[in-house]
């Protein structure tokens, strides 16, 4: 009753086995309704439920009926029924020489766009590394392609890319380059996509670079300075191998995405010309939604996810090595 | 003496030249977009292009004019702003979860849910909005939606939960707050510009997403980008037409990670590395 009550409040901080114990008492002293005490014991399962329930609606049931479509010649209207094919649809695909084409387009496409990403990306993240005027707004600059709306920037670029009148000729036409089709030429249509790419999605793989690269102690820097490294052999003995892990994250992050790359690809070639960038995503979509093959589609669409699940599932394990430490 | 200072000189010089030429290529396509959106007609198809003209609004007006814009701007909005509230409701508890009582499972489920093709969920869920009789409605659009802006609060956040010292929250116990009005009282406030910086973030994605309005929309729902694709389609020359709906459309995104690029950069990279 003497006592100053501000001296119980500093002695709960000061002492936390003694807090712990007013802690029980005071759920003693206390007893609450009791649905609130339920959720309080439960709050472990409670909190991610409306999580997990929503996963299993808008995605686990979703992909248990296309399963299930998948096995079926499906029209498109209800009113017409399906027949059942068992794996008829998966061997169809397996022999088609169109399936086999869209895989290696997917390939080529991320190999070129993760691979020019990379690259570019770790010349930026480098560059921003010093110190300079403005970097703050270059940073600004960087972030606008990943968050502008997709199929806006690609008819964007598909104005720059016109063969007769864009800019990119124009640019070109600086350097005394021959004029190029751009994504309308079948050898160039994967190229141009993958740059498009490279323009929205290098910023990503700079910042996380550059993420990396601030955890690098300058002292490692000064002593090998110290010590006469070279520019070069700086990089290559200590930032690239500090760097790794986030290069190692940033492939996978991208790598994950580009294989399943729609919007700007359907935009501006939408598969062509003479379907050479025609990639899995690009085939699944129009085999169920320009011809209605839509237990075909679905086969298409299940193999391409167990393409991905099996490719992430491998970039996990390069990861886990690289995260180790 | 002097030979170094004037290597150090050429050094600089060499890089901000190159920060300058990395800075242009990004900002190209807007450059383009919005000179093209305010070039009159004629200087358009001019080839060397033209930079110096009198900026007019009339592609602006045009786009309003000959499509009923308003409406598909209402319909981005109301779908984009509930799919992030309703995500954000479902995921934050999902965060706070993980963060304090590790849920491995949970986060390699959430990683999995994002790497699904979302091309492998139309077929599903248009034959199932077809069943419903709600293709062209709105809920549809919400739901699939959900599949992005749940992780990303999930995602997110998890690090901002992370952050706030456990005391905190034992203290409001201690005071006789149930664990459910500690993480309502005082975790949530404190993790608010998080919650904002990754809602702008879903709230981006959902706004740019294509493929499921794509197919699952129609004329009383379409959104902008299905629009302004039907617009390409439609007239493929009117090159200012589709420059000034592309200003429209990116606008609102723009000025959104303008202000929120403090928190943005830490919010792609957290929700990257974890």
């Amino acid at each position: 009753m003497n006592q100053p009550p501000e001296e119980s409040g500093s002695g709960r901080i000061r002492y936390p086995e003694r807090a712990e114990g007013l802690a029980s008492q005071a759920a003693r002293a206390r007893p609450r309704a009791t649905w609130t005490a339920l959720a309080d014991r439960h709050i472990r399962l409670l909190f991610p439920l409306p999580s997990l329930l929503a996963f299993l609606l808008v995605l686990g049931f979703p992909i248990a009926f296309v399963l299930y479509v998948s096995l079926h010649d499906w029209p498109i209207s209800p009113r017409i029924p399906s027949t059942f094919l068992g794996v008829g649809n998966y061997a169809a695909l397996l022999t088609n020489p169109r399936f086999w084409d869209s895989l290696w387009i997917t390939f080529y496409f991320t190999a070129l766009a993760v691979g020019g990403e990379l690259i570019f990306g770790f010349a930026v993240a480098l560059l921003l590394r010093r110190e300079f005027r403005g970097r703050s707004l270059v940073r600004v600059a960087l972030i606008m392609p990943m968050a502008a709306t997709p199929v806006a920037m690609s008819l964007i670029w598909n104005m720059m890319m016109e063969p007769s009148i864009g800019m990119l000729n124009y640019l070109l036409s600086f350097v005394r380059a021959p004029r190029l089709l751009w994504a309308a030429d079948p050898r160039w249509a994967i190229p141009s996509l993958a740059l498009i790419d490279i323009w929205f999605w290098t910023p990503f793989i700079a910042l996380i670079i550059s993420a990396g690269l601030q955890t690098i102690p300058e002292e490692i820097v000064e002593s090998a300075r110290l010590d006469g490294a070279t520019a070069l052999s700086l990089f290559r003995y200590i930032t690239l191998p500090l760097v790794r892990p986030h290069v190692v994250m940033a492939v996978i992050l991208r790598t994950i995405p580009a294989l399943k790359t729609f919007d700007h690809i359907f935009v501006i070639t939408g598969g062509g010309p003479l379907r050479a960038s025609e990639t899995l995503n690009l085939y699944t979509f129009l085999e169920g939604f320009e011809f209605f093959h839509m237990g075909y589609s679905s086969a298409l669409a299940l193999t391409l996810t167990l393409i991905i699940l099996v490719v992430s599932a491998l970039l996990a394990r390069l990861r886990a090595r690289e995260w180790s430490y | 003496m002097v030979q170094v200072l004037l290597r150090r000189w050429i050094g600089v010089v060499l890089h901000r030249l190159a920060v300058l030429l990395v800075t242009a290529f990004f900002l190209l396509p807007f450059f383009i977009m919005i000179t093209n959106a305010l070039k009159p007609e004629v200087y358009i198809n001019a080839s060397p292009p033209v930079f110096i003209f009198q900026p007019t609004f009339h592609h602006f007006a045009e786009v309003f004019r000959r499509y009923p814009f308003v409406s598909y701007m209402l319909n981005s909005a109301v779908i984009s702003v509930s799919a992030t509230v309703l995500g954000f409701v479902i995921g934050i508890p999902a965060a706070y979860a993980i963060a304090r009582y590790a849920l491995r499972r949970l986060v390699t489920l959430t990683l999995v849910v994002r790497m699904i093709p979302y091309v492998s969920l139309l077929i599903p869920w248009y034959l199932m909005a077809q069943k419903a009789n709600m293709v062209d409605t709105y809920p549809p659009m919400i739901l699939t939606h959900l599949l992005f802006t749940i992780p990303y609060a999930a995602m997110i956040l998890i690090g901002f939960f992370e952050d706030i010292p456990m005391a905190l929250e034992e203290a409001a116990w201690i005071d006789g707050c149930s664990r459910v009005e500690a993480f309502l009282k005082i975790a949530l406030p404190l993790t608010l510009p998080g919650i904002v910086a990754a809602a702008v973030i879903a709230f981006t994605y959902s706004w740019n997403n294509f493929l499921f309005a794509l197919v699952l929309t129609g004329a009383k729902t379409k959104t902008l980008p299905v629009a302004v694709y039907g617009f390409l389609t439609a007239d493929q020359v009117d090159w200012g037409g589709l420059s000034a709906a592309a200003t429209l459309i990116t606008a609102p995104v723009l000025v959104f990670v303008f202000f929120a690029q403090r928190y943005l950069i830490r919010g792609l990279v957290a929700g990257a590395i974890k």
